[in-house]
């Protein structure tokens, strides 16, 4: 039976609690700052001023009452409007599931290791809830590295023996990754979506606990008219402490935001991109995305795919939910604060192109507030700039400024008047909204005395808290000059050059620090130099700013550590319950990782395996999809071959030994080639060094 | 003639590059899951038997890629009877199955020339690698987004104003007409 319908005054009154108490308490927040410019006449530039921190405040004031709202659903322990409350979790086999599901994994040179012992514990934890059978697995490979891309086919290979899984983990590489991650979904769709009602979506890091994943297929069961249900992911497995302290903000404020967020978008959600569940049907039918006019940054493939498809499903009139009470869904994030811009530099690009999408023609708003809040969470950056130079430009006009104390021919002096005590309150206020959501949250996690031993106790969970609070502040300044400075690259069309993403923990050297941090640093100096020397007043007020732009290269490196992430944990800091009481599928992943390390060790180059050992090369021979070359192409690859063969596999570059491996028929003419070179002495290329050899 | 292919034969076959050659034919053969090395010695003959009877077509540089070659064919040849299928993917399929160790003492056979036992035929084929599973097609249309532009506002209003000129216009013709 389909569980009875939201009542529309539901919609209504959330949305109208939320929306008023952001308007009023930006709109008291602007009054306050008017009453204080306007004291001589408002200048142009406070006009500018006023405007930059009314959206600003806008912005913090949104993320407040989500927060602020969120506390209460959580103090109340549940929201009767949950997608969660209409199918209760259930880890008995005997609901058998008729709706076959596929569970697909895009990746793109990752790390073959972590994807395939990860894929391992969510199979296995899926197999203890003795629900397997309804599930499918697709790795859907756009990997370029000709490397990577053998090692996951030996690696896929494996795991089927492992686990008597053929038929039923798929693994297919694409010969071109048009559209990326949704053209690579898209691909999965159309060519194998119609044997699947559900697809859920995970990312090369993700992990979902078996019942999390039943659970999500049996909620769509019961809700027909639901396209998608996003389960917010916990970051998880990290070592270093820079990730230690991500996780444990994450963990603790995490759970009011998307409870709050829950609150007032109900049937309006938004979708992330991965750790969901998606209706294949409907995404087939209303995700076919276009490309947008115009050339980069705003035209061309849309690259933020996720919050588009959401909008595009909602406008077809499917529902689309958050989670947020759900549990077993996983992420593992970036080790190190370099690596977290670098994430941010690629998100960045995908966000301000949906500065297009938010007009669109046919959106429902509250999608078009999420497409506006993806934009300002990388725009909020260039305008805090803004707004901290203006800032000083002010304080400086100011501190020039000669008090008039006589005006016409009045006799009696008129005393400047003090607006010290509004200045103060806008700033207090500003202050409350950024960090009372922590407190909230510390006084929420306090009260439940079972999450308060998980999280280490009361008062390592509160040390942990105010430590966040005082790392966060040296932080955000040095993430707004990098957001500021991505923002500013995408509108001058420059690549800021960031090579790709790094997942395992890893530290930030010296000269790595160095050159991410430098210019940031040089900054901050010099706006402290000026800013003491012309308006002392405001420099001291600035400290807080400038202390984490100056010591930016320190604390990326001191935060990178994974020794002192360690050390933290061992005292009991930062600690999230998937640290002290981690889940199943946890525990399987760790165990996988180190069966997996030392095959890995053992293994060699997989490119080199796969072109000497014939199980191996025939393996990736099979895979291989049929293609036609032209006699172009065909001298092309011949030439290739006789490269590799004359002067090594180093010779060749990635896209090279790519175009070698893609073609089925040169591929196992160069496996011969190289049997038939007995004189071949070249370490790489003989095949003496083959495991068994004793030719 | 013949005498010359004759003469031709033996001198590649007598050559050291025809011993390393069948040596490394044995060596593959290994590789490929022959254990006994009896067998080995009996396929790589085999291949080198095959090779030497038209190893007048042959150059010393070719011999040991023929050879491979060869050894390759054998093996496709005698697996694509059992797969019922000529194709160099299901071959290629069939050759992982086999070194995965799908048919027991498959080189008895092999070596003897003859085809799989039907049942060692079907868990052969039953055993052949599915990357990806039967296409279950879906069109999925590209959408329709119709961005913002002020062009759309623009247009509307000079269209309104125009119909209001023409309509202004046809109010004060008729009050002409009318005093």
């Amino acid at each position: 039976m389909t569980p009875r319908p939201i009542p529309m005054t539901s919609h209504v009154l959330r949305r109208m609690v939320f929306f008023s108490l952001t308007l009023i308490t930006t709109l008291i927040a602007m009054g306050l700052l008017i009453s204080v410019y306007q004291t001589d006449g408002i200048s142009p530039l406070e006009v500018v001023l006023l405007f930059l921190y009314v959206v600003l405040f806008l912005w913090i004031c949104a993320s407040f009452w989500t927060a602020f709202l969120g506390f209460f659903v959580c103090l109340r322990g549940r929201d009767r409007h949950a997608i969660t409350a209409t199918t209760p979790a259930t880890n008995s086999a005997a609901l058998v599931i008729e709706a076959r599901t596929a569970i697909v994994m895009p990746i793109y040179n990752e790390d073959p290791q972590r994807v395939f012992a990860g894929l391992k514990a969510i199979h296995q934890s899926l197999r203890e809830t003795g629900l397997a059978e309804s599930f499918d697995f697709f790795i859907l490979s756009d990997t370029r590295d000709p490397d990577l891309w053998v090692e996951e086919e030996l690696r896929w290979y494996r795991l089927c023996e492992e686990l008597n899984g053929q038929g039923r983990i798929f693994y297919r590489n694409r010969p071109q990754n048009t559209g990326r991650k949704s053209g690579n979904l898209a691909d999965f769709c159309t060519r194998w979506g119609g044997a699947y009602r559900y697809m859920i979506v995970l990312d090369a890091d993700s992990l979902m606990t078996g019942p999390a994943l039943v659970h999500m297929v049996r909620m769509m069961e019961r809700n027909p008219r639901v396209a998608l249900i996003q389960v917010p992911p916990v970051p998880v497995n990290r070592e270093s402490l820079f990730a230690r302290i991500l996780q444990f903000a994450s963990c603790v404020y995490g759970r009011i935001f998307t409870a709050g967020l829950n609150y007032w978008q109900l049937g309006e959600g938004n979708y992330w991109g991965h750790n969901a569940i998606i209706r294949v049907q409907a995404f087939t039918e209303c995700c076919g995305l276009p490309d947008l006019p115009g050339r980069e940054p705003f035209g061309g493939k849309i690259l933020s795919h996720d919050f588009v498809e959401s909008a595009l499903l909602r406008r077809a009139g499917w529902q689309i939910w958050l989670a947020y009470d759900m549990g077993g869904s996983f992420e593992e994030i970036p080790p190190t604060l370099i690596d977290y811009a670098k994430r941010d530099r690629r998100w960045c690009q995908g966000n301000l192109q949906h500065l297009r999408l938010i007009f669109a023609r046919g959106f429902h708003p509250i999608n078009r507030l999420h497409l506006l809040m993806g934009v300002m969470s990388y725009l909020a950056s260039p305008l805090w700039f803004l707004f901290l130079v203006l800032t000083g430009i002010e304080a400086f006009i100011q501190s020039r400024g000669e008090p008039i104390y006589f005006f016409g021919e009045s006799f009696a002096p008129v005393w400047p008047v003090s607006y010290t005590v509004e200045m103060t309150t806008v700033l207090i206020v500003t202050l409350t909204f950024l960090f009372l959501p922590k407190v909230l949250a510390l006084i929420l996690l306090l009260k439940d005395p079972v999450q308060r031993r998980l999280y280490g106790g009361r008062f390592r969970v509160a040390l942990g808290v105010l430590l966040e609070s005082l790392f966060s502040v040296l932080m955000a300044p040095v993430l707004m000059l990098f957001q500021a400075k991505f923002v500013m690259a995408i509108l001058l069309r420059r690549d800021v050059g960031w090579p790709a993403q790094q997942r395992g923990d890893r530290q930030t050297g010296f000269k790595e620090a160095l050159l991410a941090h430098a210019g940031q640093t040089l900054l901050g100096i010099a706006v402290g130099v000026v800013s003491y020397h012309f308006v002392p007043n405001f420099f001291w007020w600035f400290i807080p700013v400038l202390l984490g732009i100056v010591l930016a290269i320190p604390v990326s490196m001191f935060s990178s550590n994974v020794a002192l992430g360690q050390v933290t944990r061992r005292w009991g800091l930062f600690l999230t319950p998937q640290e002290t009481h981690p889940a199943r599928v946890l525990i399987l992943l760790r165990e996988y990782l180190d069966q997996s390390a030392a095959l890995a060790q053992s293994g060699g180059n997989p490119f080199l395996l796969t072109l000497k050992e014939p199980c191996a090369n025939a393996l990736h021979a099979a895979l291989l999809p049929n293609q036609g070359i032209d006699r172009r192409r065909r001298h092309h690859l011949e030439g290739l071959i006789y490269q590799l063969l004359d002067y090594g596999p180093d010779s060749v570059t990635a896209t090279e030994k790519r175009e070698l491996l893609a073609h089925r028929e040169t591929w196992l003419r160069l496996h011969l080639l190289l049997w038939a070179d007995l004189d071949n002495d070249h370490p790489d290329l003989s095949v003496d060094n083959l495991p068994g050899a004793a030719g | 003639m013949s005498k010359i292919f004759r003469l031709l034969e033996n001198t590649l076959e007598t050559t050291p590059l025809w011993q390393e050659t069948c040596q490394r034919v044995q060596w593959y053969w290994r590789m490929q899951g022959v254990r006994d090395e009896r067998q080995c010695v009996v396929l790589s003959d085999r291949v080198m038997d095959r090779l030497s009877r038209h190893s007048q077509l042959i150059t010393k540089q070719d011999l040991p890629y023929r050879a491979m070659e060869e050894a390759q064919r054998m093996l496709n040849d005698w697996l694509s009877l059992a797969l019922q299928d000529q194709h160099p993917a299901v071959l290629a399929a069939g050759r992982v199955a086999l070194l995965k160790g799908t048919v027991r003492n498959w080189p008895d056979r092999f070596v003897q020339e003859t085809p799989l036992a039907t049942a060692d035929a079907i868990a052969l084929r039953h055993a052949l690698i599915h990357a990806v599973p039967p296409d279950a097609t879906l069109p999925m249309p590209t959408q329709v987004i119709e961005l913002f532009s002020l062009q759309r506002p623009i247009v509307a209003l000079w269209r309104g104003l125009g119909r209001a000129v023409l309509a202004l216009r046809h109010w004060l013709r008729q009050s002409r007409v009318s005093s």
